[in-house]
């Protein structure tokens, strides 16, 4: 009988298994998955007391910034924000829960938009139908996606995206029966709802805002269904996840369907605020933009994606900057957020206020009971044990990520 | 006995290469069916061919009766097959309890005696069930990936190199458990290179080369197979 090992030379290559998984931009991917776990990510997994905390304190902010008798102009642009935060908070989902960064979001916003343009002015229809109709037609061309996830990973994905979404401003530009082409569609009807008329850009503060709250309400009870958990399975390993009898196909259809109708809903609203839908409003730039507020913002926290919002919507009005500087000063502080907390604006909130409790010692108030805590343990050597855990964390994930990219 | 697996005449065709080229075999009911072959020579591609991850050029695979050649691969789960990776995978965001629960009790067969708990327990994970499963050791992770093909209630377990980078005390603890799974009613099909591990636990292997079976039969027999010895040291008279 032979003993010793057999083996010679280098593993046996599985085609269907490897191939949706590696590719030229594995590279690009890997920092790109840096960037979505960041320094010590939390696992999306807020209890339900913290969420409800947050959406009380998003509330109250919210009604007293409207209340304090701030010049019109502000309410716009917080109506804004809220429309940005819905739309982001579920380009945040996919990208957190479902490691898919989508760029044709901005276009399924689009078509919420065009829905209502077309079915107010034409067809006279009220808020509820126009919402239902918009989340509809969203989350069926949403739905379609998932064609594209089941078959591409990766940095292919998001470029085939880019396609769809100009693809769909093709479609916005060139089907003049419809969206009278590039002129666009003045929509200056106000909004009927159960038979009250919503006019006033402070009526739609509070509409979106309670939308927004629902929302988030909605991608909380996601993240913590089965979907959310075969979500995170097929984004932690597709071909593990595929094998105990997860259909990537199902989940994404559904993910891509809900998120979809969530952006078509941000889209009525912003067709209604603007008061006029044409094409460039809804092209590639536009996903982009959604995407650098997600980012910018931190797609880990509940609140992360309307932060982002604010930052891009309230920065460049507060310091008066052109259009064209206000771009440029959101990439810088892209760029910055990125390389120093890719955790994004909340992250380094709460990354400040870590460090700022382990210096000063109010940790100890907030933190467990000191009693169970060793008396030789200094808030100090606290904070160099936190340094040091992270650190190894970061070194394993790294000798990690090598080996899968070799 | 009655077979449980039945392949006929599997082919699988990459473009001019001959991955599989004409490969039948059966699993027994009870049996560990212990798969060798030179690198290259089909049995990953056996396994992903089996399990539904890529369909068959031509040939007939069948399952209890139901034809699953070409079928996906959570239809497949679902009739009780289930395989494991070469590679060292894991669900990192979840813990080990948390991945074993994955598969919903609904999808699982209805007579299997398998549940995550008991995928746990049979593979020695009781102590780390609620550690993260990306932060566990590379022996741990390979038994997890054991435990979560097992967790889906299986029939037929396909194991593609489960004791692969192991340590000698691994190694003799994952025997032990491949071992014990014909108890439970799971037949195994087992790919590995380590023969001490492999031809002690199986009760027949099947070896490949170039796609196509050269030997089927005991394991006290497969070194003795001149066919054998020929694929993994060549022969001298070329």
């Amino acid at each position: 009988m032979p003993t010793g090992n057999l083996r010679r030379g280098n593993a046996d290559v599985a085609p269907a298994v490897r191939s949706r998984d590696s590719g030229p931009g594995s590279s690009l991917l890997t920092s790109l998955n840096r960037i979505r776990r960041g320094g010590s990510a939390p696992s999306g997994e807020t209890s339900w007391g913290a969420t409800i905390a947050q959406l009380v304190v998003l509330t109250m902010v919210a009604v007293v910034f409207a209340a304090s008798g701030v010049p019109a102009q502000y309410i716009t642009l917080g109506v804004t924000v809220f429309i940005y935060a819905i739309l982001a908070s579920a380009i945040a989902l996919l990208y957190h829960d479902g490691g898919l960064l989508s760029v044709a979001h901005g276009g399924l916003w689009g078509i919420g938009a065009y829905a209502a343009a077309v079915l107010v002015t034409k067809y006279n229809w009220q808020l509820v139908p126009v919402i239902l109709a918009a989340a509809l037609a969203a989350g069926i061309v949403g739905m379609s996606l998932a064609s594209i996830s089941t078959r591409v990973a990766g940095s292919y994905f998001i470029i085939i995206l880019f396609a769809v979404s100009e693809v769909i401003y093709g479609v916005m530009i060139n089907w003049n029966a419809v969206t009278n082409g590039a002129e666009g569609i003045v929509l200056a009807t106000p909004a009927s709802l159960f038979g009250y008329q919503i006019s006033s850009n402070m009526q739609w503060y509070y509409v979106s805002l309670i939308t927004l709250l629902l929302v988030l309400l909605l991608l909380q009870v996601i993240k913590r269904s089965q979907l959310g958990q075969h979500l995170r399975a097929i984004r932690d390993s597709r071909p593990l996840a595929m094998s105990v009898g997860i259909s990537v196909a199902r989940v994404h259809m559904a993910s891509f369907a809900i998120t979809g109708a969530m952006a078509g809903i941000s889209g009525v609203y912003w067709a209604y605020l603007e008061k006029y839908v044409v094409p460039s409003q809804f092209s590639a730039t536009a996903s982009i933009s959604f995407v650098v507020v997600v980012l910018l913002g931190g797609s880990a926290y509940l609140l992360g994606p309307l932060l982002g919002a604010v930052v891009v919507i309230f920065l460049p009005s507060l310091l008066h900057l052109s259009p064209l500087l206000a771009d440029a000063l959101i990439g810088v502080i892209f760029i910055a957020v990125i390389l120093l907390f890719p955790e994004g604006v909340v992250g380094l909130v709460t990354w400040s206020l870590r460090l700022l409790m382990a210096r000063t010692g109010i940790g100890r108030w907030l933190g467990p009971p000191a009693s169970k805590t060793p008396a030789s343990k200094t808030p100090a050597s606290a904070a160099r044990d936190t340094q040091e855990a992270i650190r190894r964390a970061d070194e394993g994930r790294q000798a990690e990520e090598e080996l899968r990219e070799t | 006995m009655p077979a449980l697996l039945e392949a006929r005449d599997v082919r699988k065709q990459y473009g001019g290469v001959a991955a599989l080229a004409g490969v039948s075999l059966d699993v027994a009911e009870g049996e560990i069916l212990g798969v060798l072959g030179p690198n290259g020579s089909g049995k990953t591609t056996l396994f992903n061919v089996i399990s539904g991850f890529t369909p068959p050029t031509s040939g007939s695979v069948t399952f209890l009766g139901h034809p699953i050649d070409g079928k996906r691969p959570r239809a497949i789960v679902r009739y009780g097959l289930s395989r494991s990776f070469q590679e060292a995978m894991c669900f990192r965001s979840f813990t080990v309890r948390e991945s074993l629960a994955l598969v919903p009790r609904a999808r699982r067969p209805a007579a299997s005696p398998i549940d995550p708990d008991a995928a746990l327990r049979i593979c020695g994970l009781d102590e780390v069930a609620d550690l993260p499963s990306g932060d566990l050791p590379y022996g741990t992770q390979r038994k997890l990936g054991v435990a979560l093909a097992l967790s889906t209630g299986p029939r037929l377990l396909l194991l593609d190199e489960p004791g692969a980078g192991l340590g000698d005390d691994e190694t003799e603890d994952l025997a032990a458990v491949i071992g014990s799974l014909p108890s439970y009613g799971i037949s195994v099909m087992c790919i590995d290179h380590n023969l001490p591990f492999l031809l002690p636990i199986a009760h027949r292997i099947v070896v490949l080369d170039a796609g196509v079976q050269i030997y089927d039969g005991s394991p006290e027999d497969v070194a003795k197979s001149e066919a054998v010895v020929t694929a993994y040291l060549g022969s001298n008279h070329e």
